[in-house]
């Protein structure tokens, strides 16, 4: 208890002092996962909508394979994406296996179907007089989903959130893609795997105390946005 | 300024159980009432007229001055002439304001008109004191009035209303039919409206339209079809035997 409590105080003590690996780590986290959930959004708001518009019977067809890219394990996503990028893959000229944006691909990979799969859900769940209603008052097709975006603006958002909360945390991907190099492809995940395994838990927990603390404040912002969804 | 709306047998089939099989011809400058019993195809018919849902057959010819459109389903501009105001109002999570200026945004209308007609739309149903609420907050009957007055704001040639009233208070109800009646009194508007409720179709329409099982069964004058009507089906939902 003594050791856990120790070891606490001083991954405290490496947050305070603003330890220079550890805010290097930290920055890199949030600029890898940042980046894919911004490109994730677009791609995954813009799947949504496409698929909302949709007509054709392949639609039926695309929900389903949606809903199950939900849940890809990144291990597997990583694997995926390390074979493209390796030397002997069809991307393997680019060069991008072991760097940063590696990790960007692999993340956004596993953020847009959950971007998607969430904003499609609420598009769908919204009330579907809103489009009619959009239509009636002479909305173009176009206006008319946009005005479905709009109402369910807050719970577009929220999956913006989720997919943040998803990618953050994960390590299997952004190991194997990025390789864990120290000062160039680790982040928080990789780095508390691999201080965890050397037994040098302060810095490890240094970083899981940032990584609770940045899934509460996505949690909050989720929260938030649910319920001003719902009071709307 | 949309003259004439034309429906030739129009098909629309649902299931086995129900089809709207009908043909209808409605003037600019006059108010017509769609009357019959529950399920009988009145919405599904005020859909089809106002362009939002295409019929299996048939077909829909708009005539304004100048020309003829033949199924002008796909015809935003011609669209934008024509406003279905639901049975159930559905309002946006934004101001009462807001709502009343969506339909003139779209059309790109610039800010200050847009402001003025929705100020006036407003004035319309007595909601000008709302501007700045937010829809969702509104009573259902204050909602039903915001959707009339969205639909005052655009101006259209044609107005079609689906059961406008129900559920509805006495002070609701008459604000509404006195927007109707403003609407009509400028002379040149084509408006229809789906009611179940005699006295209104008697207090604001000039021609009856009565439909059962899809199809219509009788056309008159309002005077007519109330004093004298040609079916015994019409008689019997004037007596309150069909619902």
């Amino acid at each position: 208890m003594g050791f856990l409590i120790e070891s606490t105080l001083k991954a405290v003590g490496i947050i305070t002092s603003l330890d220079r690996e550890f805010i290097s780590i930290v920055l890199l986290s949030l600029r890898v996962s940042g980046t894919a959930v911004i490109i994730a959004s677009a791609a995954g708001i813009l799947l949504a909508v496409g698929i909302y518009q949709m007509q054709s019977p392949v639609k039926r067809l695309l929900i389903p394979l949606l809903n199950t890219s939900m849940g890809l394990p990144p291990v597997v996503v990583g694997l995926f994406i390390y074979l493209l990028l390796s030397r002997s893959g069809p991307l393997g000229s680019l060069n991008l296996l072991y760097t940063p944006t590696a990790m960007i691909i692999a993340q956004c990979v596993l953020a847009t179907p959950i971007i998607a799969g969430i904003a499609h859900a609420s598009m769908i769940s919204a009330d579907p007089e809103i489009r009619f209603t959009a239509l009636c008052l002479g909305a173009s097709e176009l206006h008319a989903t946009i005005r479905v975006i709009t109402e369910t603006r807050y719970s577009i958002l929220s999956s913006v959130v989720a997919g943040l909360g998803r990618v953050i945390a994960e390590v299997g991907a952004v190991l194997i893609v990025g390789g864990n190099i120290a000062g160039y492809t680790r982040v928080m995940t990789t780095a508390i795997a691999l201080e965890a395994d050397r037994g040098d838990f302060i810095l490890a927990i240094a970083l899981g105390m940032i990584l609770l603390l940045l899934s509460l404040c996505i949690n909050a912002v989720l929260y938030i946005f649910q319920k001003r969804g719902a009071i709307d | 300024m949309i003259k004439e709306i034309i429906a030739k047998d129009i098909v629309r089939t649902f299931n086995s159980r129900f089809s709207l099989h009908c043909s209808i011809h409605l003037e600019s400058g006059q108010t017509h009432a769609l009357l019959g019993p529950n399920g009988s195809g009145k919405s599904t018919l005020l859909r089809t007229l106002s362009l939002l849902e295409r019929p299996q057959q048939g077909e829909i010819i708009y005539r304004d001055e100048k020309e003829s459109y033949l199924n002008p389903f796909s015809d935003l501009a011609l669209r934008r002439r024509v406003t279905l105001v639901n049975t159930r109002p559905v309002v946006f999570r934004e101001s009462v304001l807001k709502n009343v200026t969506y339909g003139l945004r779209i059309r790109g209308i610039g800010r200050k008109e847009c402001m003025e007609r929705a100020m006036e739309a407003l004035r319309s149903v007595r909601l000008e004191d709302h501007k700045n609420q937010p829809a969702p907050l509104l009573s259902s009957g204050e909602k039903q009035r915001l959707s009339l007055a969205r639909a005052i704001a655009i101006d259209p040639d044609v107005l079609m209303l689906d059961e406008p009233t129900v559920n509805l208070d006495p002070e609701n109800t008459g604000i509404i039919e006195q927007a109707i009646m403003s609407l009509h009194e400028k002379g040149d508007r084509l408006i229809l409206f789906v009611t179940h409720n005699l006295f209104q179709a008697r207090k604001l329409a000039d021609k009856v339209f009565f439909i059962h099982n899809g199809r219509i069964i009788e056309q008159n004058s309002k005077e007519k079809f109330f004093s004298s009507p040609e079916t015994e089906l019409a008689r019997r939902f004037l007596r309150g035997e069909i619902y």
